[in-house]
């Protein structure tokens, strides 16, 4: 339950985007494609690679029978 | 917390005569409404709509943002505690926790550097200030530990923490489609790309793809807090 509305702890900080919409402005080209293409690159290669070696202890280990749906990326 | 700052933080929360918790808990409660009526659609973040609520009510009433957050720290307090909440499910999944370790630790230190080293290097590229730079590279974390990376770095605190919340609500729309279009469809290895690239509003967001893909999620964004604390400074001495 708690968990679920995790996400509500963080709105008082993200109101703080008033504070900054002068710099924001000036520099949000290069700030906007830093957090998108960063963002991708992380889940990107985060996901990738955790699958691929997920995939590779489940084959070793012969368990996680539940979980080997990520086999297909391999 | 001592018996006497609590007493002293509930007279703070009856005394301090601001509506900040209320409006704060209003307007979320508006947007995780609007939220589930979408049935959880990635692109209508509780979060997003919530901030822009506020940041509309503050500037109609014409609210300065530091006496909406003398109001609203006790929400922005609750961030540190709920952190523990997480190990629940961990505890409940513990088994599949450990079979994955090895992945878990490579994911964790590749991803983590890529994610600040990529940041940084993009905005570097695009010509962005250095206070800018060193507010990005912590992007990826919860908030309270990126807010101090910055300051460590040169950055703006505060700056920091809308980039981390921007990134989080990027993430949770984001990464999932981003996921389904590379193939990666083990829960674990969602959530942890999940939790690791967008910390606390990405790990919310692998809760509503499925307990397993939260739990990993979760345990990303704990240890991707520390190992971004350690290697931030060391990417970050690098450009300029």
């Amino acid at each position: 339950m708690l968990l679920s509305h995790l996400s509500l702890l963080f709105v008082p900080a993200g109101v703080g985007v008033m504070l900054h919409l002068g710099r924001i402005a000036e520099e949000w080209p290069a700030i906007l494609a830093a957090l998108l293409l960063s963002t991708w690159l992380a889940v990107a290669v985060t996901g990738l690679l955790f699958a691929r070696l997920v995939g590779a202890t489940d084959r070793a280990s012969g368990s996680g029978d539940a979980c080997r749906r990520g086999d297909q990326v391999s | 917390m001592s018996p006497e700052r609590l007493s002293a933080f509930w007279v703070y929360l009856q005394t301090g005569g601001s509506s900040g918790s209320p409006s704060t808990l209003a307007a979320y409660a508006l947007a995780h409404g609007l939220a589930r009526r979408a049935r959880f659609h990635p692109l209508v973040n509780p979060v997003a709509i919530a901030v822009a609520l506020l940041v509309a009510l503050l500037s109609l009433t014409g609210t300065p943002y530091a006496r909406y957050f003398e109001g609203a720290q006790f929400v922005h307090f609750l961030l540190g505690p709920a952190t523990v909440a997480l190990a629940v499910p961990l505890w409940r999944h513990r088994d599949s926790a450990r079979t994955a370790l090895l992945p878990m630790a490579a994911a964790l230190q590749v991803g983590a550097a890529t994610a600040v080293a990529s940041a940084v290097a993009i905005a570097w590229l695009l010509g962005a200030s250095r206070p800018t730079m060193a507010s990005l590279a912590p992007k990826s974390v919860t908030t309270p530990i990126a807010m101090a990376v910055a300051e460590r770095l040169g950055g703006l605190p505060s700056l920091t923490a809308v980039l981390v919340i921007a990134t989080g609500i990027l993430g949770a729309v984001t990464a999932g489609p981003l996921l389904d279009r590379l193939g990666v469809r083990d829960p674990r290895a969602r959530g942890f790309a999940i939790g690791l690239a967008s910390h606390g509003i990405g790990t919310a967001r692998a809760f509503q793809e499925s307990q397993l893909a939260g739990t990993f999620a979760g345990i990303a964004m704990a240890t991707n807090g520390v190992v971004t604390a350690l290697l931030a400074p060391l990417l970050f001495a690098g450009p300029g």
